[in-house]
Protein backbone atom coordinates (compact mmCIF):
# COMPACT_ATOMS: atom_id res chain seq x y z
CA UNK A 1 0.00 0.00 0.00
CA UNK A 2 1.58 3.20 -1.18
CA UNK A 3 1.66 6.26 0.97
CA UNK A 4 0.43 4.30 4.00
CA UNK A 5 1.33 6.54 6.94
CA UNK A 6 0.14 4.10 9.58
CA UNK A 7 2.16 1.21 8.23
CA UNK A 8 5.26 3.39 7.86
CA UNK A 9 4.88 4.56 11.45
CA UNK A 10 4.51 0.99 12.73
CA UNK A 11 7.54 -0.22 10.71
CA UNK A 12 9.68 2.67 11.98
CA UNK A 13 8.69 2.12 15.60
CA UNK A 14 8.25 -1.67 15.53
CA UNK A 15 10.48 -2.36 18.54
CA UNK A 16 8.72 0.26 20.67
CA UNK A 17 5.42 -1.58 20.10
CA UNK A 18 6.97 -4.54 21.95
CA UNK A 19 7.78 -2.41 24.99
CA UNK A 20 4.40 -0.79 25.78
CA UNK A 21 3.24 -3.11 28.57
CA UNK A 22 4.99 -4.68 31.54
CA UNK A 23 3.88 -8.29 31.89
CA UNK A 24 4.83 -10.33 34.98
CA UNK A 25 7.54 -12.24 33.14
CA UNK A 26 9.26 -13.64 36.24
CA UNK A 27 6.00 -15.03 37.57
CA UNK A 28 5.19 -16.60 34.18
CA UNK A 29 8.70 -18.09 34.05
CA UNK A 30 8.19 -19.81 37.42
CA UNK A 31 5.21 -21.72 36.00
CA UNK A 32 7.02 -22.55 32.76
CA UNK A 33 10.06 -23.76 34.69
CA UNK A 34 7.93 -26.00 36.93
CA UNK A 35 6.17 -27.52 33.90
CA UNK A 36 9.39 -28.14 31.94
CA UNK A 37 11.18 -29.64 34.97
CA UNK A 38 8.47 -32.33 35.16
CA UNK A 39 9.03 -32.99 31.47
CA UNK A 40 12.73 -33.78 31.58
CA UNK A 41 14.01 -36.52 29.23
CA UNK A 42 13.59 -40.04 30.61
CA UNK A 43 17.37 -40.77 30.80
CA UNK A 44 17.51 -38.42 33.78
CA UNK A 45 15.20 -40.84 35.59
CA UNK A 46 17.55 -43.73 34.72
CA UNK A 47 20.58 -41.80 35.90
CA UNK A 48 18.74 -40.99 39.13
CA UNK A 49 17.79 -44.65 39.56
CA UNK A 50 21.36 -45.87 38.93
CA UNK A 51 22.70 -43.24 41.34
CA UNK A 52 20.19 -44.34 43.96
CA UNK A 53 21.17 -48.01 43.50
CA UNK A 54 24.87 -47.09 43.80
CA UNK A 55 24.21 -45.20 47.03
CA UNK A 56 22.13 -48.10 48.38
CA UNK A 57 24.81 -50.70 47.53
CA UNK A 58 27.56 -48.52 49.01
CA UNK A 59 25.51 -48.09 52.19
CA UNK A 60 24.94 -51.87 52.38
CA UNK A 61 28.63 -52.61 51.80
CA UNK A 62 29.65 -50.04 54.43
CA UNK A 63 27.18 -51.47 56.91
CA UNK A 64 28.48 -55.00 56.28
CA UNK A 65 32.08 -53.76 56.60
CA UNK A 66 31.28 -52.06 59.91
CA UNK A 67 29.58 -55.22 61.24
CA UNK A 68 32.57 -57.36 60.25
CA UNK A 69 34.91 -54.92 61.94
CA UNK A 70 32.83 -55.10 65.12
CA UNK A 71 32.76 -58.92 65.01
CA UNK A 72 36.52 -59.04 64.47
CA UNK A 73 37.07 -56.71 67.42
CA UNK A 74 34.70 -58.82 69.55
CA UNK A 75 36.44 -62.06 68.53
CA UNK A 76 39.81 -60.55 69.32
CA UNK A 77 38.52 -59.42 72.71
CA UNK A 78 37.01 -62.83 73.53
CA UNK A 79 40.04 -64.81 72.35
CA UNK A 80 42.30 -62.73 74.52
CA UNK A 81 40.06 -62.66 77.58
CA UNK A 82 41.34 -64.62 80.65
CA UNK A 83 38.03 -66.49 81.01
CA UNK A 84 38.18 -67.77 77.43
CA UNK A 85 41.84 -68.73 77.78
CA UNK A 86 41.09 -70.65 80.95
CA UNK A 87 38.09 -72.46 79.42
CA UNK A 88 40.08 -73.24 76.31
CA UNK A 89 42.88 -74.77 78.35
CA UNK A 90 40.32 -76.86 80.24
CA UNK A 91 38.86 -78.13 76.98
CA UNK A 92 42.31 -79.06 75.65
CA UNK A 93 43.05 -80.92 78.86
CA UNK A 94 39.70 -82.75 78.74
CA UNK A 95 40.27 -83.90 75.16
CA UNK A 96 43.79 -85.07 76.02
CA UNK A 97 42.48 -87.02 79.05
CA UNK A 98 39.83 -88.65 76.88
CA UNK A 99 42.47 -89.65 74.34
CA UNK A 100 44.64 -91.09 77.08
CA UNK A 101 41.64 -93.01 78.38
CA UNK A 102 40.90 -94.42 74.96
CA UNK A 103 44.52 -95.49 74.50
CA UNK A 104 44.56 -97.00 77.99
CA UNK A 105 41.38 -98.94 77.42
CA UNK A 106 42.79 -101.23 74.75
CA UNK A 107 41.31 -104.67 75.27
CA UNK A 108 43.38 -107.74 74.79
CA UNK A 109 42.07 -110.84 73.00
CA UNK A 110 41.90 -112.90 76.19
CA UNK A 111 39.87 -110.14 77.82
CA UNK A 112 37.34 -110.29 74.96
CA UNK A 113 36.65 -113.94 75.78
CA UNK A 114 36.19 -113.03 79.42
CA UNK A 115 33.82 -110.18 78.52
CA UNK A 116 31.69 -112.38 76.27
CA UNK A 117 31.57 -115.09 78.92
CA UNK A 118 30.43 -112.53 81.44
CA UNK A 119 27.77 -111.31 79.03
CA UNK A 120 26.54 -114.85 78.58
CA UNK A 121 26.44 -115.38 82.35
CA UNK A 122 24.55 -112.12 82.83
CA UNK A 123 22.11 -113.28 80.16
CA UNK A 124 21.58 -116.50 82.07
CA UNK A 125 21.11 -114.54 85.26
CA UNK A 126 18.48 -112.39 83.57
CA UNK A 127 16.51 -115.47 82.51
CA UNK A 128 16.77 -116.89 86.07
CA UNK A 129 15.59 -113.59 87.57
CA UNK A 130 12.61 -113.55 85.20
CA UNK A 131 11.63 -117.00 86.43
CA UNK A 132 12.06 -115.86 90.05
CA UNK A 133 9.69 -112.98 89.25
CA UNK A 134 7.06 -115.46 88.13
CA UNK A 135 7.63 -117.62 91.24
CA UNK A 136 8.04 -114.97 93.97
CA UNK A 137 6.37 -111.94 92.54
CA UNK A 138 7.87 -108.48 92.53
CA UNK A 139 10.16 -107.55 95.41
CA UNK A 140 12.37 -104.49 95.65
CA UNK A 141 15.40 -106.68 96.38
CA UNK A 142 14.81 -108.68 93.21
CA UNK A 143 14.23 -105.51 91.20
CA UNK A 144 17.48 -103.93 92.44
CA UNK A 145 19.45 -107.09 91.57
CA UNK A 146 17.88 -107.23 88.09
CA UNK A 147 18.67 -103.53 87.53
CA UNK A 148 22.32 -104.03 88.55
CA UNK A 149 22.48 -106.98 86.18
CA UNK A 150 21.25 -104.84 83.28
CA UNK A 151 23.57 -102.02 84.30
CA UNK A 152 26.58 -104.33 84.16
CA UNK A 153 25.45 -105.66 80.75
CA UNK A 154 25.07 -102.10 79.42
CA UNK A 155 28.58 -101.17 80.61
CA UNK A 156 30.14 -104.19 78.93
CA UNK A 157 28.25 -103.50 75.69
CA UNK A 158 29.28 -99.83 75.80
CA UNK A 159 32.91 -100.84 76.26
CA UNK A 160 32.72 -103.22 73.29
CA UNK A 161 31.03 -100.58 71.14
CA UNK A 162 33.63 -97.97 72.04
CA UNK A 163 36.44 -100.42 71.26
CA UNK A 164 34.85 -101.23 67.92
CA UNK A 165 34.57 -97.52 66.98
CA UNK A 166 38.17 -96.94 67.95
CA UNK A 167 39.32 -99.78 65.70
CA UNK A 168 37.33 -98.40 62.76
CA UNK A 169 38.84 -94.98 63.34
CA UNK A 170 42.37 -96.43 63.43
CA UNK A 171 41.74 -98.35 60.22
CA UNK A 172 40.55 -95.18 58.48
CA UNK A 173 43.58 -93.25 59.66
CA UNK A 174 45.95 -95.98 58.41
CA UNK A 175 44.20 -95.97 55.01
CA UNK A 176 44.66 -92.20 54.70
CA UNK A 177 48.32 -92.39 55.69
CA UNK A 178 48.94 -95.02 52.99
CA UNK B 1 13.86 -8.77 18.17
CA UNK B 2 17.30 -9.45 19.71
CA UNK B 3 20.07 -10.13 17.26
CA UNK B 4 21.39 -13.41 18.61
CA UNK B 5 19.64 -15.74 16.19
CA UNK B 6 21.55 -18.35 14.22
CA UNK B 7 24.82 -17.71 15.99
CA UNK B 8 26.95 -20.49 17.42
CA UNK B 9 26.00 -19.32 20.87
CA UNK B 10 22.31 -19.70 20.02
CA UNK B 11 22.89 -23.22 18.67
CA UNK B 12 24.63 -24.09 21.92
CA UNK B 13 21.74 -22.63 23.91
CA UNK B 14 19.22 -24.64 21.87
CA UNK B 15 21.15 -27.87 22.54
CA UNK B 16 21.27 -27.11 26.25
CA UNK B 17 17.52 -26.40 26.25
CA UNK B 18 16.90 -29.78 24.58
CA UNK B 19 18.96 -31.38 27.38
CA UNK B 20 16.58 -29.71 29.84
CA UNK B 21 19.05 -27.17 31.27
CA UNK B 22 17.03 -24.52 33.06
CA UNK B 23 19.60 -21.74 32.70
CA UNK B 24 19.59 -22.03 28.90
CA UNK B 25 15.78 -22.11 28.81
CA UNK B 26 15.66 -19.00 30.98
CA UNK B 27 18.11 -17.26 28.65
CA UNK B 28 15.92 -17.95 25.60
CA UNK B 29 12.82 -16.93 27.54
CA UNK B 30 14.41 -13.64 28.63
CA UNK B 31 15.43 -12.93 25.04
CA UNK B 32 12.00 -13.39 23.46
CA UNK B 33 9.30 -13.31 26.13
CA UNK B 34 8.49 -9.59 26.13
CA UNK B 35 8.17 -9.30 22.34
CA UNK B 36 6.05 -12.47 22.25
CA UNK B 37 3.82 -11.14 25.00
CA UNK B 38 3.11 -8.01 22.92
CA UNK B 39 2.36 -10.11 19.84
CA UNK B 40 -0.17 -12.03 21.94
CA UNK B 41 -1.71 -9.07 23.79
CA UNK B 42 -2.47 -7.35 20.47
CA UNK B 43 -4.48 -10.45 19.49
CA UNK B 44 -5.98 -11.34 22.89
CA UNK B 45 -6.46 -8.00 24.63
CA UNK B 46 -6.74 -9.27 28.21
CA UNK B 47 -3.57 -9.33 30.30
CA UNK B 48 -4.37 -12.50 32.27
CA UNK B 49 -5.28 -14.42 29.09
CA UNK B 50 -2.20 -13.14 27.27
CA UNK B 51 0.06 -14.26 30.15
CA UNK B 52 -1.53 -17.72 30.18
CA UNK B 53 -1.05 -18.01 26.41
CA UNK B 54 2.58 -16.90 26.70
CA UNK B 55 3.15 -19.55 29.35
CA UNK B 56 1.54 -22.32 27.25
CA UNK B 57 3.44 -21.21 24.16
CA UNK B 58 6.85 -21.32 25.87
CA UNK B 59 6.11 -24.74 27.37
CA UNK B 60 5.36 -25.91 23.79
CA UNK B 61 8.58 -24.25 22.58
CA UNK B 62 10.75 -26.12 25.10
CA UNK B 63 8.91 -29.38 24.54
CA UNK B 64 9.29 -29.25 20.75
CA UNK B 65 12.65 -27.49 20.43
CA UNK B 66 14.28 -30.73 19.26
CA UNK B 67 12.12 -30.45 16.12
CA UNK B 68 13.38 -26.93 15.31
CA UNK B 69 15.14 -27.26 11.95
CA UNK B 70 16.83 -23.87 11.42
CA UNK B 71 14.64 -23.22 8.36
CA UNK B 72 13.75 -19.89 9.96
CA UNK B 73 15.22 -17.93 12.84
CA UNK B 74 14.45 -19.21 16.33
CA UNK B 75 12.57 -15.95 17.00
CA UNK B 76 10.30 -16.44 13.97
CA UNK B 77 9.70 -20.08 14.99
CA UNK B 78 8.77 -19.09 18.55
CA UNK B 79 6.51 -16.28 17.21
CA UNK B 80 4.65 -18.77 15.00
CA UNK B 81 4.02 -20.98 18.05
CA UNK B 82 2.79 -17.95 20.04
CA UNK B 83 0.45 -16.81 17.25
CA UNK B 84 -0.95 -20.34 16.78
CA UNK B 85 -1.47 -20.72 20.53
CA UNK B 86 -3.27 -17.35 20.62
CA UNK B 87 -5.45 -18.30 17.62
CA UNK B 88 -6.36 -21.63 19.28
CA UNK B 89 -7.32 -19.71 22.40
CA UNK B 90 -9.56 -17.38 20.38
CA UNK B 91 -11.20 -20.31 18.56
CA UNK B 92 -11.74 -22.13 21.86
CA UNK B 93 -13.48 -19.11 23.35
CA UNK B 94 -15.84 -18.80 20.38
CA UNK B 95 -15.45 -18.97 16.58
CA UNK B 96 -13.65 -15.89 15.29
CA UNK B 97 -16.22 -13.60 13.69
CA UNK B 98 -15.05 -12.70 10.18
CA UNK B 99 -17.39 -10.58 8.08
CA UNK B 100 -16.88 -10.07 4.39
CA UNK B 101 -16.71 -6.58 2.96
CA UNK B 102 -19.86 -7.29 0.98
CA UNK B 103 -21.78 -7.78 4.22
CA UNK B 104 -20.28 -4.77 5.93
CA UNK B 105 -19.16 -2.37 3.22
CA UNK B 106 -16.80 0.24 4.56
CA UNK B 107 -14.84 2.93 2.86
CA UNK B 108 -11.11 3.01 3.22
CA UNK B 109 -10.12 6.39 4.58
CA UNK B 110 -8.28 8.05 1.72
CA UNK B 111 -6.56 10.65 3.85
CA UNK B 112 -5.48 10.04 7.42
CA UNK B 113 -4.82 13.68 8.11
CA UNK B 114 -5.25 15.26 11.46
CA UNK B 115 -4.14 12.15 13.39
CA UNK B 116 -0.85 12.26 15.22
CA UNK B 117 0.33 8.66 15.55
CA UNK B 118 1.65 7.51 18.88
CA UNK B 119 2.84 4.02 19.84
CA UNK B 120 0.82 3.77 23.03
CA UNK B 121 -2.37 5.16 21.44
CA UNK B 122 -2.16 2.73 18.52
CA UNK B 123 -1.55 -0.15 20.93
CA UNK B 124 -4.56 0.88 22.99
CA UNK B 125 -6.81 1.39 19.92
CA UNK B 126 -5.94 -2.01 18.43
CA UNK B 127 -7.00 -3.75 21.65
CA UNK B 128 -10.47 -2.14 21.37
CA UNK B 129 -11.14 -3.44 17.81
CA UNK B 130 -13.55 -6.35 17.20
CA UNK B 131 -11.80 -9.69 17.42
CA UNK B 132 -11.97 -10.73 13.74
CA UNK B 133 -10.55 -7.60 12.14
CA UNK B 134 -8.13 -7.08 15.05
CA UNK B 135 -6.55 -10.49 14.39
CA UNK B 136 -6.10 -9.79 10.66
CA UNK B 137 -4.84 -6.24 11.22
CA UNK B 138 -2.24 -7.51 13.65
CA UNK B 139 -1.04 -10.35 11.46
CA UNK B 140 -0.80 -8.05 8.42
CA UNK B 141 0.57 -4.84 9.96
CA UNK B 142 2.71 -6.14 12.83
CA UNK B 143 3.70 -9.70 11.99
CA UNK B 144 4.28 -9.30 8.26
CA UNK B 145 1.82 -11.95 7.09
CA UNK B 146 0.52 -11.77 3.50
CA UNK B 147 -3.24 -12.03 2.93
CA UNK B 148 -2.72 -15.51 1.44
CA UNK B 149 -0.90 -16.65 4.62
CA UNK B 150 -3.58 -15.09 6.84
CA UNK B 151 -6.29 -16.87 4.82
CA UNK B 152 -4.52 -20.22 5.34
CA UNK B 153 -3.86 -19.63 9.03
CA UNK B 154 -7.44 -18.58 9.78
CA UNK B 155 -9.12 -20.89 7.27
CA UNK B 156 -10.87 -18.03 5.46
CA UNK B 157 -10.75 -16.73 1.90
CA UNK B 158 -8.08 -14.28 0.83
CA UNK B 159 -10.79 -11.72 -0.06
CA UNK B 160 -12.26 -11.99 3.45
CA UNK B 161 -8.82 -11.30 4.85
CA UNK B 162 -8.46 -8.21 2.64
CA UNK B 163 -11.94 -6.88 3.44
CA UNK B 164 -11.46 -7.43 7.15
CA UNK B 165 -8.13 -5.64 6.98
CA UNK B 166 -9.77 -2.61 5.37
CA UNK B 167 -12.56 -2.67 7.92
CA UNK B 168 -10.02 -2.89 10.71
CA UNK B 169 -8.11 0.08 9.35
CA UNK B 170 -11.31 2.19 9.25
CA UNK B 171 -12.29 1.25 12.80
CA UNK B 172 -8.74 1.89 13.98
CA UNK B 173 -8.82 5.42 12.51
CA UNK B 174 -12.07 6.08 14.32
CA UNK B 175 -10.67 4.79 17.60
CA UNK B 176 -7.48 6.81 17.16
CA UNK B 177 -9.47 9.98 16.51
CA UNK B 178 -11.64 9.36 19.50
CA UNK B 179 -8.61 8.65 21.74
CA UNK B 180 -6.89 11.71 20.29
CA UNK B 181 -9.78 13.93 21.40
CA UNK B 182 -9.77 12.57 24.97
Amino acid sequence: MNNDRLRDFIDKNRNEFDEVESPQLDHIWDDISTATQQDRPSHFKWIALVAFMMILLTAMWYNSYQTNQKLNRLEHFVMNSPTYQSEHQKLIKMVADKERLIEASDIKESEYIELFNELKELENNSEAFEKDFELYGDSSELMRTLFKNYERKAKILELLLFENEKKSQNENNNRHEM
Amino acid sequence: MPNIDQTLEMQKLIQQCIQGKTKAQRCIYDTYAKAMYHTIIRMVPYKADAEDILQDAFIKVFQSLKRFENKSTLGAWIKRICINTALNHLRKDRPIDFYSIEEFPVEMPSVEEGIQYNVETIHKAIKILPQGCRTILNLYLFEGYKHREIATALNISESTSKSQYQRGRLLLQKELKSLDHE
